[in-house]
Formats: structure tokens, sequence, C-alpha cells
């Protein structure tokens, strides 16, 4: 009987954790590396993101568009992302075909091109992609709330980078941002599915012991100051739809509150999940915000939404409102909610229920093996892999107690930035 | 570790049709404490008339919230108190039940099943509220450059059929509807007769199967009820080449479609199409037009085809996001490569990689009881038989260079092709 998780670090610093899974023929790896939008300075913004596409444009051995041809034939699925804390790339792949994922991770790590012909290509795709986004009102206004909520600290820029700064990267910051972040040392390596734990660590071994360990970087995160009061944001554009976004100051993931906050989330507004490949949800019908917000018609929807991140970043309510509904008396229903929490108007079997949704939740994220192997190594970037099932238990111990405080410190009006996007009187939308 | 990792098939699927007919597939998966299900009754959007388009996503969208014995608050207590999920929605051909549970939790989603498919209630609050979100969907869709092209696309695209409607309905006739509309039209297409169950996760079939017996067994219809008999014409074969834009103010980004109807999901030339179209628009990094329009000339983030076959005809198309500066540039290079492609036959290697990779990505496509269970229904809906994931690879390997050009030739010529873009076009291009 094998290990549940096995955790491994090979001599030149990578760390590698395994977890074998028979439910499938299917085998998925992810390649973590500790480096996204958290790590940019102003003037390149964007650098993580536009380094993960040239990621795709080919080394000596695997040329631009064979990569993908070579992935696609096998019939297995990769593609990757580039958040806040990371950059991550991943492919799933039918199990006798593991192989060649994990050279060609092994081999971009040191040896992408970054062809200057291929960096121009892509500065336009990369400008398509942030337009498609800009396309969308909720962008602009997120884009708005963060720079708000944060003053200094990363979290305020958008992963995908200025225009400004899109335009005026050249090809020697990304390849130099390349080789300062890709290397063993800074990256996490994750496999789950139909393998041997053995021999797979030995084909690891074989394919990255001659990989350069590289030089951990020291940088100084720019820390951010308490927020003394709270803000609001009104935006307006061509739409027909009013949107309200209320962000709060969050708990890092591997804070004690974190838990707190999914517990009083899934009171509020129906538990969320942070499984990214899909395994379901569940519905908020019976939330408190649901039943204060849209039963008597002042929202469409309501929703929470947060991340587990290194740093605090944010929790945010948002909502599509009714047409022609003020905000206000939305808010002040909010504000009502959560006094009633900070009174202490909770429930044992609301509290019970919110741990069995995210007990449910957990059973639907274990049934698909590239959100296993998701997970060993979101974990990591901001706590360890033990997170994971440390999870409900966690949940398990948050207190009605945890929740006032977590309520009265961390959901009061100060601590917020309230933003709001409203159509034009004339929205030139299409019939 | 077991490893009971096999493709569902005839020997491990097990097929019962109920007395009042509906047919229960069930898949084991013992690696899973969840369940997934998936229903389907025959009769979705398309069975509203051209007149009244709207009135079966309203009625789909409300059953769920509060029947004859149950408010809405109870049934998502229980539900959601146990982490279940349970959906309906409309397709084009099927109402379209969904649900999630813990294995323990099966009889729960069940009865609850039962009870909003034979009783909704369509309390006045409740359709007042899913009348708001339709129209603030529709609101929010006006603005969307991807949706707006899409759906002048199958406007011109298919004319008269009822492929072409807004399934949604109008924001007019979706405020217009009434509670005693949607409980007649309720009664009319919703019974058990020809519904599609598939169970899938971590229970015996013998537990799903008797579970499923007590819960819906003895569910019939309304004396009112007409069973769905799929009596709908063909769409057109005969499109005219068109151009048409839909205009939406202050968007950076435009997109594009250009495509044309093509055969039914039972033509013979299904497969061909298939893997055609995997090597057109899908394949590596979305194919040949990925190659062309993203990779060598940078023009867009996303540009791929869709091959979309339904019962009375499909669709095949190419679409992209670009620059509204770039949309000439852009249609003329999707052109030249659908002409290239049509005229010219696809190498023996592009045939041999799609097929490699469309065979290939079977095991993903059914590695959660999700994806099986759909996978199921599906088999069934198409009468594709019990054993069509062993037999798939086979009708993908049949298909030939000569069909792929043949049926490229025949549904992407220039003189069909419906050209659609949506976006900010005034005072930039």
């Amino acid at each position: 009987m094998p290990k549940l998780i096995t955790k491994h670090t090979l001599p030149n610093g990578l760390t590698v954790l395994l977890k074998e899974i028979h439910s499938a023929p299917i085998i998925s790896q992810f390649v973590w590396y500790r480096v996204g939008s958290r790590n940019e300075i102003q003037g390149k913004t964007g650098i993580s993101h536009w380094a993960e596409h040239m990621q795709f444009k080919g080394t000596p051995r695997y040329p631009a568009g064979v990569l993908d041809k070579a992935i696609s034939r096998d019939g297995s699925s990769w593609n990757a992302f580039t958040f806040t804390d990371w950059t991550a790339f991943y492919e799933t792949a039918p199990a006798d075909k593991i192989d060649l994922p994990l050279m060609l991770e092994a081999d971009r790590m040191i040896n992408a091109l970054y062809d200057p012909t291929e960096v121009e290509a892509e500065r336009t795709v990369i400008l398509s992609e942030l337009e498609g986004n800009e396309n969308d009102p909720t962008f602009k206004l997120s884009d708005a709330i963060a720079k708000a909520a944060f003053r200094h600290h990363p979290y305020r820029n958008e992963i995908i980078g200025t225009r400004d700064d899109l335009l005026s990267l050249t090809r020697d910051d990304l390849y130099h941002h390349y080789r300062s972040n890709y290397h063993p040392r800074n990256a996490v390596l994750t496999l789950a599915g139909d393998f041997e734990t053995e021999r797979m660590l030995e084909k690891i071994t074989k394919q990255y012991e001659t990989v350069p360990s590289g030089e951990q970087m020291i940088q100084t995160i720019p820390t951010e100051s308490t927020q003394q009061k709270e803000q609001r944001i009104r935006l307006k554009g061509a739409c027909d739809t009013t949107y309200l976004e209320i962000s709060y100051h969050a708990p890092a993931g591997n804070e004690k509150d974190f838990f707190t906050m999914m517990i009083l989330d899934s009171i509020l507004t129906g538990p969320s999940s942070l499984n990214m490949f899909g395994s379901g949800g569940i519905s908020n019908k019976t939330s408190r915000l649901y039943r204060a917000l849209v039963e008597p018609q002042l929202t469409i929807s309501i929703s929470g939404n947060y991340e587990a991140t290194i740093d605090p970043h944010l929790y945010t309510l948002f909502s599509i409102v009714q047409p022609e509904q003020p905000i206000e008396p939305i808010i002040d229903r909010i504000d009502l909610e959560l006094e009633r929490i900070r009174k202490g108007e909770i429930s044992e079997e609301e509290r019970k229920k919110a741990i069995k949704q995210s007990r449910a939740l957990f059973a639907y994220g274990c049934e698909n093996i590239t959100n296993q192997a998701y997970w060993l190594g979101f974990t990591e970037m901001f706590a360890d892999y033990t997170w994971f099932d440390r999870l409900i238990p966690s949940l398990e111990n948050v207190t009605q107690d945890d929740l006032i405080e977590y309520a009265n410190t961390r959901l009061s009006a100060d601590q917020r930035v309230v933003g709001s996007f409203h159509p034009y009187q004339n929205s030139g939308g299409a019939a | 570790m077991s490893r009971t990792h096999s493709l569902p098939c005839a020997d491990n699927i097990q097929r019962t049709v109920l007395p009042n007919q509906i047919t229960v597939l069930t898949r084991e998966n013992f690696h899973s404490q969840s369940i997934s299900l998936v229903g389907i009754i025959p009769g979705g959007l398309m069975r509203d008339s051209a007149e009244r388009p709207g009135l079966s996503n309203l009625c789909f969208s409300t059953m769920m919230r509060g029947t004859a014995s149950q408010t809405i608050n109870e049934i998502f207590e229980k539900l959601e108190g146990i982490g279940a999920r349970l959906s309906i929605n409309g397709s084009l051909h099927g109402a379209v039940v969904s649900a999630q549970m813990l294995a323990e939790d099966l009889p729960i989603v069940l009865q609850t099943m039962r009870d909003v498919l034979e009783n909704p209630a369509f309390p006045e609050d409740q359709v007042a509220i899913v009348k708001n979100q339709i129209l603030a969907s529709l609101a929010m869709q006006a603005h969307e450059t991807d949706e707006m092209a899409m759906k002048r696309f199958r406007e011109k695209t298919f004319g008269t059929h009822p492929y072409a409607r807004q399934h949604a309905g109008t924001p007019e006739l979706v405020a217009a509807y009434t509670r005693e509309e949607l409980a007649v039209h309720h009664q009319q297409i919703i019974g058990p007769q020809g519904m599609i169950l598939s169970i899938a996760g971590g229970i015996s079939a013998q537990e799903s199967l008797q579970k499923t017996a007590e819960f819906l067994g003895d569910w019939a219809a309304a004396p009112t009820f007409k069973p769905e008999t799929m009596d709908y014409p063909l769409i057109n074969p005969s499109v005219q080449a068109a151009y048409s834009h839909v205009e939406i103010a202050e968007k950076s980004q435009l997109d594009l479609v250009v495509g044309s109807s093509c055969s039914t999901v039972f033509a013979p030339d299904h497969y061909p199409i298939a893997v055609g179209n995997c090597i057109l628009g899908q394949f590596g990094m979305m194919g040949r037009i990925g190659e062309k329009v993203r990779d060598e000339h940078g023009l867009a983030y996303y540009a791929g085809s869709q091959y979309t076959p339904l019962r009375f005809g499909g669709s095949w198309l190419v679409n992209a996001g670009v620059n509204p500066y770039n949309v000439k540039q852009a249609i003329a290079l999707i052109q030249q490569e659908i002409y290239r492609f049509a005229t010219s036959p696809v190498t023996e290697e592009e045939l041999s990689d799609a097929k490699s990779f469309m065979t290939g990505q079977m095991p993903l496509l059914v590695e959660t009881n999700q994806g099986i269970a759909s996978m199921l229904a599906t088999m069934e809906w198409y009468q594709y038989g019990l054993d069509y994931l062993v037999n798939y690879p086979q009708m993908i390997h049949a298909v030939t260079t000569e069909q792929i050009m043949e049926a490229a030739g025949k549904y992407l010529a220039p003189e069909r092709q419906v050209i659609t873009t949506a976006g900010t076009l005034e005072s930039k291009a």
C-alpha cells in the first residue's frame, strides 16, 4: 500500500509531491513557480503572465508549434495560469503518455528560447487578451477596487498588466524574469494519478537532476498599511446593468482567520470553492444575504469571493443590482446582517451546515485527478500541502466566538472599499 | 490499491426501463464518496411556439422554487443543508436535471427531484424573481460581444428554423408571462415518458436502481401531458453568404464569426466534420486557425473553430476575438485558411494527429462522476448504444482525408459563408 502523499526534495532544490490515485488511467502534472504579479514592480506589470505565454513558444528541442502538437497527439490536455503569487503549468495525460510532459517541463524550465520575433507576436496577443478583459465592466470595477484597497502592495496590480507596460516591456526584460524565477529552487513539481511513486520519482530525478538549482530571489514586498476609513468608488459605462462590489481586507491563506472567513462566507452567501477544475458547486438560496437581498428583490444575485494568498488579500461581496435600485439600501441591509453576526446571532445549525457543505465540496473536488494535482501545489504556494488535509478539521474548529470576533475586526465599514458600476443614461446596448 | 478504471461500456453500465418509461443508466464508481446524476426529459426550449419564445426557459427556471407541499426555503434548506446541488435547465431539445451529492444523500435528492418535477407551484413572488434574473441576463448579453456575434450568426444561418430563435425570449414576453401560463405549460411538457436518468458514483447499481424506482417509479404525467414527438423540420441546407454587424458601444475587443450550417448529428459526414474541425480549429493551440491568426499574426488571444451538431442540423464555424482595427485582416486570413482547408486535402500527419488526440481524450471526459453521468445520458439520448466509447476509436479512425475535404467544400464554401461581428466599429475601423 503506497503512502498517500510523498514529498521529496531533489539535490538541486526541486520540491516534488506525489499522490497515487488509481481511479482512472490518467496522470496530472503541475510545475509551480513562486512568482506572480505580487513580485512585479511598477513599469513591469504583466511580466509574469507574458513570461508564462512565452513558455509555450519553444525550446531548441521542442521548437514553437512542436510542443503543442506533441502533447495533443497523445490525447493530453495542457495549459498554464498566472496568479498573484505563482505561475503554474499543467498537463493531464493518459497514464502511459506521461513521459513527454515530464520531459517537456524539465526542458522548458531551463531551455525556453524567448525568440524576439515570437515575443513581438505575443505582445499583440496579450493586448488582445487585455482588450477582451476590458469588455467586461466588472474587470474595470475590480481593478479600481484593488487600486483603492492596496496603496502599496502589488496586489493592487492586475495580473495581465497595464497597456503601457505591455507596450514597453522588452524581450530582455522577459528573459531576465525567466532566468531569475524559473529554476528548481523556486519550483514545486506535483503529480497525481495512476502511477507507482518509486518508479515515478526515478523518472523525475532522471529528468531534473541536471537542471542547475538557481538562486532563490530575495525580494521585499511592500507591506500594506491598515486602512483607516471606508472608501467609495463609482464608475459609469456603456451597459444596462448596475454592479456592486464590496471588498473587505481579508486574512492570508495560512492564517487561522482564513478558516473563520470560509465559514462566515458560507453563512452569508453560500459556500465558495477553491477548486479550480470542474468539480461542481452548491447553490446559495438559503444564505443570509440571498434572503436579505435577492428575495426582497433588491439585487438579482449575491456571491462571496476570496483567494488563498501569501499576503492578506480581499473578501468580496458581489451583486448584480435590480434596475433602478439605489445601492445604499443594499449596503444598509448587508450592514444589518453583519451586525447580527457581531451580536452573536449565529445558530449551531448554521455552523454545522457550513461544515457539511465544505465536506461535500471537498469530496466533489477529489473526483478530479487534475484538481488533486492542483491542490498539492496550490497549497504549497501559500502554506504547505497538509493545508488541504487539515481543511475540514480546521473548519470544524471554528467557534461562534471566532465568527463574532472576525465580524467585529475584519468586516467593519472602515475595512472596506465599496465600488459600483452604473450605466450611462443611453447605454449603447444591442437589441 | 485497486485498479478498476475501464471505460463505461455494456459490461459495467446497468440499463433498466421503469414501467413509466424512465430509462435508468447506472455506473458504479467506488473510488468516489459522491454521486452525480443527469436527467433529460424530451422537449426543451424548442417546444415554444415562434410567437412565445422563452416560456419553457422561464418554466424550467422556476420549477425548483416551491411546490404544492414545500416552499423554496424548505426545498433548498434540505439540499444545501447536506451540501447537495439540484438544478433544472433547458436545452434545445430537453429539460436537463442535474444533481451532485454525497453518496448517502441520494434518497433526499431523488425525493426532492420528484416533487419539483411533478408538483411545482410557481409562486408569484418566485416567478417575479426569476423573471428579473432573466431580464438582467438578457440586458448583460446585449453588451457581450461574443454572445451577440453568435446570436446574429444563428439568425442569419438558420433563418426561419426554430434553431435561430432567442430561446430565453424577449424582455417584453418574459415580463408578460403569468404563473398560470407556466403551470399549464408545465403540465403539458413535463412527464416521465422518455425520460433518461443516469447515475454515477459511490453507490451500487442495485441500490441506485432501487432508490430510483422507489422515488420515481410511480410518477405519472398529468392528463394534459403531450409527449414530445420531435416533429421539427430539418434546417434549410441552402444558406446565402451574408455579412452582418452588431454595434455595441465602448468595447475594446470585437468578436467575429465566419461559418455556415451543416448536417445533423446522425448524418454520415458527422465524424468527418468532427475530425476535420479538430484539424481546422482545435488541435494543439486551436488548429490551423490558431496557428495562422494567433501564432503567425498575433491578431487574437483566442481563435479557433466549433462544430455543433444537433438533431435537425448543425453549425460549423470559426470564431475569434480581435481588435476592431484588425477585423478586416482577421476575416481575410480566416477565409484564406478555410479556402485552403476546403480545396486541398489535409496531410496524413494532421489526420493522424487529430485522430490520436480525439481518441486519447476519451478517458479524460469520463474521469469524474459528472463526466460519466453526462456521457451515459448522451449515449442514450442519441441511441449510440452502451458500447459507444469502445466503438468510438473505430469511427474516428475510419475518417479519410477525402471525406474531410468533401465536407469542408460542401459546408464552408465561400458562397454560403455567413460572417457576423459584434463590438465597437463606428469611428474605428
